[in-house]
């Protein structure tokens, strides 16, 4: 296998202005970037495209003969640019390339770094035993259900062992019926006087993991009774118009929420939004939120989280009535309210 | 119901997938600490990338297991851009590959045209500690993409997205060694295009952007993807 070589090198004088230009927008890209919606990669396009213009001045300087060091070490993880600076000084170089690099620092060069990757030599083969999972023990129902019922009965069986404190548990909603979900939240998001509040991670099929879900932490009641105004909405737009009739809008944006990302991505956008909307909502006073739902489980894994949240800090004065949408009917669903 | 021939345990159901599934060249191995078969295996049935690309990859970079996981992230320009370089070499092996295996039927002057089989069989080799490859049985014939060099069927070839002279001297050595001709490949309007002597210079279609655009949508898709 061969080995990366890393290459800094010092900018000539009339290279400066255009690498501090592309510096500046590389920053601004950056800035925009983590500001962001979970899986927008625009600004990330961005940057990279100008961090790459950046490091072909350095090439390109490095072929005219400008001072150049190279090191042979391994690139860290560390945040930083392709521009060595004093703030984000590389963590990861030899003492003699550190020496010289600041030297060039102090003296006011700008240092662009390029990496070789295929130089001749050595390199260990990497070891990622210790990061692949092993194939899953097949899981029998208990019941002898099968399909959909035996899947939803696992989903309460990983929800119940991570609630029940199992280290390595961690609950999987991909797959499981919009009520099934709703349903098996609620009934392990209620306070246990016996036992502390826990979190337990969420991981999506497609291998993200999500933040996670707070459970035993809130004395919820079966009371339907509105508090307050009482405002419907339909989780998702567009999804099934025919709900548009008996709704005062859609909580979330179909064209926002259903985009090709990682589905944690999608989780805690969908987290973030309803979050910041149901504070919104209680700070003009007690409010009913009757949600018209359907299902997508990121949305909902996301939108039950903002509602422990929201009523955690706000008792008394938001209530969460559910409709669930199935088969062109709406069935009611549990309250989700503090005492 | 019990299907007396049907694969019982997890363990043999892996084992079955893994022995369908393409196995490519000297670079790819089951797991062995790369990632899991089911993975690498998934990776090229949907293509995310193609056999030679991932065997040049896992045979040259110790990165393969953050690239076909999707890539660094973004905010570690050093790492990502260490595997920006991997990918745009394994991109333009995997194109030129593509073109050294065409076989172009079209004024075959046969009465019916054959479509059904038209690639040559060209093999390759990948030589991980110079990250080059050796491409065999391809048609003798000239050299694509440049003019005036010509191959006996073997061709040694270094992608290199922004080739260097000591890539030209490399070029040149393995060519002694191995006893065929040698050439960088390198993307459009890379700045460079003239042959070093006997080291011959093709450029490929594809520009760098062009490449950036590519892996950033096959790094995105193994992001997503993830199963």
């Amino acid at each position: 296998m061969s080995v990366e070589r890393r290459v800094f090198v010092r900018l000539p004088d009339e290279m400066v202005e255009e690498a501090l230009d592309l510096l500046r927008r590389s920053n601004e890209a950056s800035a925009r970037a983590n500001k962001a919606d979970p899986g927008d990669r625009s600004d990330v396009t961005r940057f990279e495209r100008f961090q790459s213009s950046l490091e072909d001045l350095g090439w390109t300087a490095a072929g005219r003969g400008a001072e150049a060091i190279s090191d042979i070490s391994e690139v860290s993880t560390q945040e930083r640019l392709s521009v060595v600076s004093e703030s984000a000084f590389p963590d990861d170089v030899s003492s003699d390339t550190a020496t010289q690099l600041r030297a060039w620092l102090h003296s006011g060069s700008l240092v662009v770094e390029r990496v070789l990757p295929f130089e001749e030599g050595e390199t260990p083969r990497p070891d990622g035993s210790d990061r692949v999972l092993p194939a899953s023990e097949m899981w029998n129902d208990p019941t002898g259900a099968r399909g959909k019922r035996a899947v939803e009965n696992r989903f309460r069986q990983q929800v119940s062992s991570a609630v029940a404190g199992d280290a390595h548990a961690t609950i999987r909603p991909t797959g499981i019926a919009n009520s099934v979900l709703t349903d098996t939240l609620r009934q392990y998001v209620l306070k246990d006087d016996m036992q502390p509040s826990i979190a337990v991670p969420v991981a999506y099929a497609d291998g993200s993991v999500a933040r996670s879900f707070p459970f035993r932490c809130l004395d919820l009641v079966d009371d339907a009774t509105p508090i307050g105004r009482q405002i419907k909405f339909s989780l998702l737009s567009m999804r099934h118009t025919e709900m548009d009739l008996d709704v005062s809008g859609a909580w979330l944006r179909n064209t926002e929420v259903s985009r090709q990302r990682p589905r944690a991505d999608t989780d805690e956008l969908v987290y973030r939004e309803s979050l910041s909307q149901l504070r919104r909502l209680v700070s003009l006073g007690p409010t009913t939120v009757v949600m018209h739902q359907t299902g997508l489980e990121p949305a909902i894994i996301g939108f039950y989280r903002a509602v422990v949240t929201v009523l955690q800090e706000s008792r008394g004065l938001l209530a969460v009535v559910l409709q669930f949408f199935e088969a062109g009917n709406f069935r009611p669903g549990p309250t989700w309210r503090v005492r | 119901m019990s299907d007396s021939t049907a694969i019982s345990g997890t363990l043999s159901r892996r084992d079955a997938y893994a022995c369908r599934s393409p196995s490519p060249g000297s670079g790819l191995h089951h797991g062995g600490g790369v990632m899991s078969a089911e993975r690498l295996c998934y990776t090229l049935m949907a293509q995310m990338w193609r056999e030679i690309e991932m065997d040049f990859i896992i045979g040259t970079s110790p990165r393969a297991p953050s690239i076909l996981r999707g890539g660094a992230p973004w905010q570690g320009r050093p790492a990502r851009m260490a595997e920006s370089s991997v990918c745009r070499a394994a991109l333009l092996i995997g194109t030129l590959y593509r073109r050294l295996d065409n076989r172009d039927v079209a004024g075959a002057d046969a009465d019916s045209r054959i479509f059904e089989d038209t690639t040559v069989g060209v093999t390759w080799e990948v030589l991980s500690e110079h990250g080059a490859v050796i491409f065999g049985n391809a048609v003798p014939g000239s050299v694509p993409w440049t003019a005036g060099f010509t191959h006996s069927g073997t061709l040694v070839v270094l992608p290199r997205a922004q080739p260097t002279q000591p890539d030209y001297d490399r070029a040149r050595y393995l060519s002694e060694v191995v006893g065929s001709p040698a050439a960088l490949v390198v993307p459009s309007g890379s700045g460079v295009s003239d042959s070093d002597g006997d080291v011959a210079t093709l450029v490929a279609p594809d520009t760098l952007s062009d490449l950036d655009v590519a892996i950033e949508s096959r790094l995105t898709k193994s992001r997503v993807s993830r199963a």
